[in-house]
C-alpha cells in the first residue's frame, strides 16, 4: 500500500476532486461480482499448471479493471489518474514475478466467498423470523449508541470502501489513525487495523520488488507532476507513521519522490 | 422469554445485571465454529457488499475525505434505520467473530434496562447465526 500511497501527489492536503458516484458504484459493484465469479472458478482448477495461469488471467483483468475504476472515479483528474495506473501497473509487474502469491491470495479469497455464502445462507423460516427481529432492534441499538456501536459499525463500512476502491489514495493511513482513535472498543479497533496490515505488508514488498517497474513509472509521471513531487516526498514520513512497510521501501520511495521533485 | 446466546465467559456478565432487567430473558451457550485470522478479515472487507444506496454514498464521501475529523464526521451523520438486514448483515460478518466478542463483552456490562439488553440480544444472534454452529 505504502507505494500506492507515495505516488499520488501530496493526497493530504491537494483537494481531491468529488468523486462520479454513480459510475464508481457501478464499476465497484461489477468489479466485486466479477472477482467473485472469477473466484470459484479456481476452486473448480484441478491442476497447480491450470490455477497458475488462471490466477495470472485473473490478475491481470483485475489490475485492468482497477485501472478502469480510477479513470472513471477520476474523470478530470489527470495527474492523480496517471500516478495510480502507473501503481497498479507496478503491482501487476509484481504478481506476474511472483504468481505463487497471486495465487494464494485469491484461493483464500475463493475460500472466504464461499464460506460467506454458506453461513448467510438463511436455512428456516423460524430463522428468518428471528433475524428480521434482531435486525429491527440492532438498528435502534446502533442509533441510541451511535458514539459506541454505531461509528464502529459505520468505520468497518469506511474502511471496507477505501480497500476497495480507494486505499491508494492516502486516506487509508488517516482512517487507521481515526480509527485507533476509538478508544470505546480498542479490540475491534485493532482487529481493523490488522487486517490492513497485511495488505499494506504485502503491496509494501511489492513496492520493493518492482523498484525497476517504480523507476520508470517515476520518469513518466514527473511531466505531470512536476513540483508536487517535492511536496509528496515531504509527507512520507507522516503518511506511513501507522503502515508497516518492509524495511528499505520507504526511502526507496522518497528518494523517487525527491527524483521527481528535482526534475 | 428471549433467548441470548453467549460465550462461556460472557456468563458472569450477565448474572451481574439487576434481577429486573435480565428476567425475560433465557442463556444459552453457544461456541465460535469460525476461527478469525488477519488475513481472513482482509478477505471478508474486500467482500463486503452493500445494497442500500445510503451506506455506498457514505463509503465514497469517506473516499473523498482528507482527515481524520471529515471520516467521523461522515461516520456520526450516518442514519442507521435506513440499513437493510442485507447490508447489516454484511456489516456484522465484516466485523468478524472477535470484533463483535468485543462489542458484546463492552457493552453487557453498561446495561441498564430491557431495551439495553434486548440490543445485547440482537448482536449475540447476529454473532450466532454468522459465527455459531451451523
Amino acid at each position: 500500500m505504502s507505494t500506492e500511497t507515495m505516488l499520488v501527489p501530496d493526497a493530504n492536503t491537494e483537494p481531491i476532486e468529488a468523486l462520479d458516484t454513480a459510475a464508481l458504484q457501478g464499476t465497484v459493484d461489477s468489479l466485486l461480482s466479477k472477482e467473485v465469479k472469477q473466484l470459484r472458478t479456481i476452486l473448480a482448477s484441478e491442476t497447480q499448471e491450470d490455477l497458475q495461469e488462471l490466477a495470472q488471467r485473473i490478475t491481470e483483468t483485475l489490475l485492468e479493471d482497477q485501472v478502469d475504476l480510477v479513470e472513471r472515479a477520476f474523470p478530470n483528474l489527470e495527474d492523480q489518474r496517471l500516478g495510480v495506473e502507473e501503481v497498479v501497473r507496478g503491482r501487476l509487474a509484481y504478481f506476474q514475478l511472483h504468481p505463487e502469491e497471486r495465487l494464494q491470495e485469491l484461493e483464500l479469497l475463493a475460500t472466504e466467498a464461499l464460506e460467506k455464502e454458506k453461513r448467510l445462507a438463511i436455512k428456516t423460516p423460524e430463522e428468518k423470523t428471528v433475524l428480521n427481529k434482531a435486525t429491527d432492534v440492532a438498528k435502534s441499538y446502533l442509533k441510541a449508541n451511535a458514539k459506541m456501536l454505531g461509528l464502529t459499525v459505520a468505520g468497518v463500512a469506511i474502511v471496507a470502501g477505501l480497500i476497495a476502491v480507494g486505499w491508494w489514495t492516502g486516506v487509508i493511513p488517516a482512517a487507521i489513525s481515526w480509527l485507533m482513535k476509538l478508544e470505546f472498543v480498542s479490540g475491534a479497533v485493532e482487529a481493523i487495523q490488522s487486517a490492513i496490515g497485511p495488505a499494506a505488508e504485502a503491496a509494501g514488498e511489492a513496492a520493493a520488488e518492482a523498484a525497476e517497474v517504480a523507476t520508470e513509472a517515476v520518469e513518466t509521471a514527473s511531466e505531470t507532476f512536476g513540483d508536487m513531487g517535492a511536496g509528496a516526498a515531504e509527507n512520507i514520513p507522516e503518511i506511513t507513521d501507522n503502515v508497516p512497510v518492509p524495511p528499505g521501501t520507504e526511502e526507496a520511495i522518497g528518494d523517487a519522490f525527491k527524483q521527481l521533485g528535482n526534475q | 422469554m428471549k433467548t441470548l446466546y453467549f460465550l462461556p465467559q460472557e456468563q458472569a456478565l450477565f448474572d451481574a445485571l439487576p434481577d429486573e432487567v435480565k428476567g425475560d430473558f433465557e442463556v444459552k451457550t453457544t461456541e465460535m465454529t469460525y476461527e478469525d485470522t488477519p488475513e481472513k478479515r482482509v478477505a471478508r472487507l474486500r467482500l463486503l457488499h452493500f445494497e442500500n444506496s445510503g451506506i455506498k454514498d457514505m463509503q465514497a464521501k469517506a473516499i473523498n475525505a482528507t482527515s481524520e475529523e471529515e471520516l467521523q464526521e461522515i461516520a456520526t451523520s450516518f442514519d442507521f434505520k435506513q440499513l437493510s438486514q442485507h447490508d447489516l448483515t454484511e456489516i456484522f460478518y465484516a466485523m468478524g467473530p472477535n470484533v463483535m466478542t468485543s462489542l458484546i463483552t463492552k457493552q453487557l456490562p453498561e446495561v441498564k434496562t430491557t431495551d439495553d439488553l434486548d440490543g445485547v440480544t440482537a448482536l449475540c444472534t447476529f454473532r450466532n447465526f454468522l459465527f455459531g454452529p451451523q
